[in-house]
């Protein structure tokens, strides 16, 4: 190599180490601030697993006594699951900090988003469950492992969230009407008087998938534990060393603003009129689900996350935002009020006793439709949010980081 | 004019050529020959960053390929971007699903999402060994050597692409959904090339062996079908390639190599089913599409085996009935159609294939940069590799006309030389004189834009170069380049250590 190109090296590698003293307060916070967030994360999937093995239990109970009580308990346990792993979600966008990290080695996942696969996947093609359950194979969680993806197609999906949905409501044959799914408790019955002699098939099956669920979610608990945080190849420590940390909690904001909720979450469905398009389409609870992604989405800007177990509130992209400069940052707290807003009462029309409006209806309203025009209003708000979001990265100095480009 | 006249002119052209000699760019300023000093930096263009003009996003991380037109502003037409993103990125569903708006998958199909194969909108690879099943992000073609006279005049007026397998079809599947059997199976084996540069450095290549046989042992392929391997390609800046004008790519043509510069430069013209007529070729490895929404289409039908408004029928051949009989996704939707792929979902495929942004370059203005630019000019590399070009104006596409871009292509096709040639079912080349796909022979391929390459790795570290997917590294890719070609490569092969690290510090910059 020649001189000068070494002198310019040498330089800018001057030039960065001063940009890092000068700048050494910043990342003090964007440390505290990734250290928050993966506290976040933890109690989020935390609260996953502890509602998962609530679940496990009423699955248990509804298998042994199948009455519709005991199919209402393990729905009602399956709807609580819904709110803590809606918000885990905003940690799945991470490949910008996971490909190439080679996590995997010590047999635990490459990524979020290579596990999630296995635990949310989303399309689901319940005719290959059906098939599954008619077939004649021991139905096991070996099973569904073996199957999920099977012929090569990832709508293939035999496990995690959806397929337990699945297993509990049936599919909902009310298009754009008000109902979920109808399946009758009598579809596990196990007294002889089964209509079809698959009664116990199904429940070994939904028995296999949930407590594959409590499995998966345990690990990935694991995953972000406290000590986690300090030790080498876990997604946290990964995670809270990654010189992209808010450059991945700030892209996920986007991602689950835009690529999700504005898209395949809501704007899918709303664009095309089409109700399969909700995501919860088994259970009707899309309204949920998306409510909850939402608040994800300000937990990563606000630092703060709430249950009936934790309450974090730290470190966070807000403050940082705020102490550079106070318009961004209001730009972005006032769009994320007024998406809120209306987050908060697509989930109250869902959720309302009398006359409850779920996301498939919504789906189905007139272009003048009450909630369809809140919805479609806060869709065009989670668009343009990207934009708010954008000049929050350009604010923190964010994209700017260029580490491995040096020659080849 | 007398003939005397004639000749001085010619003269003064040829001496104008010569002059030019290198490769160079007029604004590129050769060195005196000294070995031990590296040629002078190219001068730096104008906003050459900004591979892909104003749209060009900055990003450097594995979702750098993701990102829509960084001047698209209108929030509706980031809704169409998005519902594209859904559609490219999430599976597709068996047929009669209750998802009725993404069923329909299959009988055949080589996966069933978009990004399996363009894998976070990059590039795919070829599958590392003989004991490695992945052929999810390549697939292959199939034309019969060897064709009537007929054939061969619909295909020069590009009236036909060729004339694929009997049995087969055009391409092979190597998927069915549950209760088909798929097309083929797949393996290859790879033999080391040794390339040595003039130093004596050596680069070790990796040659591969197909290995194709059919799933069914009662049906065979036919004697004189000859196979083309398609890596899937990175998905940037798709419409600015759209928006250069037609003027622009054909003046660079030189079918018969009249400069006599070793280069010739062939535009595909190729049929076009939404327009019916020929349209130039430009998306593809051999250009055979000439717009992005019928690239889609196609796509769609031939990857997924997805009905839509330019393809209504399935790919299956009339022999393959467990692909005619497969259930499809036809007619279950509360929307009006009656194929797989709705038309809002083609559209906003084809809008988000548009709009995936080339990311900025990182380090274009540096020393080293420059000089590894002179190098690849001094190569002669840009004599298909055409660096800028303005795109025209489309009233539609706001956000890609008038743009300065920097793609490194002709769009034309070139011979690339037997070693990259299409191949027999024993690995042999298929004649250079083969049309494969419309004009576009079994030798020859379209100039692939070099914006993005050096990201390629960011993206998916399993991404591989080339349209095989042979190539593990740039540099592998530069060593397989032949035929037209042959030249560059061999002005590269002189490099000394020095040099190639600059001309790779460029290319990694792209």
């Amino acid at each position: 190599m020649n001189k000068v190109l070494l002198n310019s090296l040498l330089l800018s590698t001057i030039a960065v180490l001063a940009a890092c003293q000068n700048d050494s307060e910043d990342l003090n916070t964007v440390t505290h601030i990734a250290d928050n967030h993966a506290d976040i994360a933890y109690a989020a999937y935390s609260d996953s697993k502890t509602a998962a093995l609530i679940l496990q239990e009423t699955v248990n109970s509804f298998i042994a006594e199948p009455t519709e009580d005991n199919l209402l308990a393990a729905k009602s346990a399956y709807k609580a699951i819904r709110a803590p792993y809606q918000q885990s979600e905003i940690m799945r966008f991470d490949s910008i900090i996971t490909v190439g990290a080679n996590l995997d080695a010590d047999g635990g996942p490459a990524s979020v988003d290579e596990w999630e696969g296995q635990v949310n996947a989303w399309p689901l093609d319940e005719n290959h469950i059906i098939t599954i359950i008619a077939g004649s194979e021991e139905i096991n969680v070996e099973l569904l492992l073996n199957q999920n993806g099977a012929d090569d197609n990832d709508a293939n999906v035999t496990t995690g969230i959806h397929a337990v949905e699945f297993m509990l409501w049936g599919s909902d044959l009310n298009g754009t009407e008000a109902g979920s799914g109808e399946r009758p408790a009598t579809d596990f019955t196990i007294d002889g008087t089964c209509v079809d002699s698959e009664c116990e098939r199904r429940g070994q099956y939904l028995k296999a998938a949930t407590d594959l669920l409590v499995d998966d979610l345990t690990i990935m608990a694991d995953e972000w534990s406290p000590a986690a945080k300090t030790t080498s190849g876990t997604l946290a420590h990964n995670f809270v060393n990654s010189e992209f940390a808010i450059d991945y909690m700030v892209g996920s904001m986007i991602t689950m603003a835009t690529d999700e909720l504005a898209s395949a979450r809501m704007g899918s469905g709303l664009s095309l009129g089409d109700p399969e398009e909700e995501h919860d389409c088994f259970s009707d609870l899309s309204h949920l689900a998306i409510y909850h992604n939402f608040q994800g989405v300000k937990n990563a800007f606000y630092g703060t996350y709430g249950s009936a177990t934790y309450s974090i509130s730290g470190a966070s992209l807000a403050v940082l935002v705020n102490s550079k400069n106070v318009a961004t940052y209001e730009g972005v707290d006032t769009a994320l009020i007024s998406i809120e807003g209306k987050m908060a009462q697509i989930l109250a029309a869902g959720e309302r006793t009398e006359n409850p409006i779920k996301f498939d209806q919504i789906i189905g309203q007139s272009s003048n439709g009450v909630e369809r025009l809140i919805a479609e209003n806060a869709v065009t708000e989670l668009v343009a949010l990207d934009t708010e979001l954008e000049l929050m990265a350009e604010v923190l100095a964010l994209k700017n980081i260029d580490t491995e480009f040096d020659g080849d | 004019m007398n003939n005397t006249v004639n000749k001085t002119i010619s003269l003064i052209a040829i001496c104008l050529l010569a002059s030019c000699g290198g490769g160079g760019e007029s604004n590129t300023t050769p060195v005196p020959v000294d070995e031990n000093t590296l040629i002078a930096p190219a001068v730096p263009v104008d906003n050459e960053h900004l591979s892909g003009g104003e749209a060009s996003i900055k990003k450097v991380q594995s979702d750098a390929f993701s990102e829509n037109s960084n001047n698209m502003v209108s929030v509706e037409r980031k809704k169409i971007f998005n519902l594209g993103d859904d559609f490219f990125n999430n599976p597709w569903v068996e047929g009669s699903a209750s998802t009725s708006s993404r069923d329909g998958l299959g009988g055949l199909f080589n996966n069933n999402a978009c990004q399996d194969c363009h894998i976070r909108d990059g590039r795919g690879h070829a599958p590392v060994d003989e004991n490695d099943t992945d052929f999810d992000s390549i697939l292959f073609r199939t034309a019969t050597a060897n064709i009537g006279f007929e054939d061969k005049d619909l295909i020069l007026q590009s009236l036909k692409a060729n004339v694929p397998d009997r049995y087969f079809g055009g391409q092979l599947q190597q998927h069915g959904v549950s209760g088909v059997s798929p097309e083929v199976n797949l393996q290859v084996s790879y033999q080391n090339k040794v390339v040595t540069f003039t130093d004596n450095t050596s680069v070790t290549l990796r040659d591969p062996s197909w290995t194709i046989t059919s799933y069914n042992p009662a049906q065979i392929f036919e004697e004189n079908t000859v196979f083309s391997a398609r890596v899937a390609p990175p998905m940037i800046g798709l419409g600015l390639l759209a928006l250069i004008s037609e003027a622009d790519i054909i003046k660079k043509e030189d079918i018969n190599d009249n400069d006599a510069d070793g280069i010739s430069g062939k535009a595909n013209y190729v049929w076009s089913v939404n327009s019916q007529k020929a349209l130039l070729g430009r998306f593809g490895w051999k250009a055979g599409q000439p717009t992005i929404l019928e690239q889609s289409a196609g796509a769609f039908v031939n990857d997924m085996g997805l009905t839509n408004r330019l393809h209504k029928k399935e790919t299956c051949t009339e022999e393959q009935s467990e692909c005619l009989n497969a259930p499809n996704g036809n007619g279950d939707s509360v929307n009006d159609y009656d194929f797989e792929v709705s038309d809002p979902i083609l559209d906003a495929i084809a809008f988000y294939s548009s709009h995936l942004a080339v990311p900025e370059r990182r380090d274009a203005y540096s020393e080293q940069v420059l000089i590894g630019k002179a190098l690849f000019m001094q190569a002669g590399c840009q004599g298909c590799h055409t660096e800028s070009y303005t795109t025209i104006i489309d009233q539609d596409q706001p956000e890609l006309s008038e743009q300065t871009i920097f793609p490194y292509t002709d769009m034309l096709l070139h011979d690339m030389g037997e070693e990259l040639a299409d191949f027999t079912p024993d690995n042999e080349p298929a004649s250079a004189d083969m049309l494969y796909e419309f004009l576009a022979t079994a030798t020859e391929w379209r100039t692939p834009p070099l914006w993005g390459v050096g990201l390629t790795k960011t993206i998916d570290p399993q991404a591989t170069f080339l349209h095989d997917g042979r190539a593990n590294t740039i540099m592998e890719a530069v060593l397989w380049h032949g035929g037209e070609a042959e030249n560059a490569k061999n002005k590269v092969l002189a490099f000394n250590q020095e040099e190639r690290e600059a001309l790779l510090a460029f290319l990694n910059d792209l």
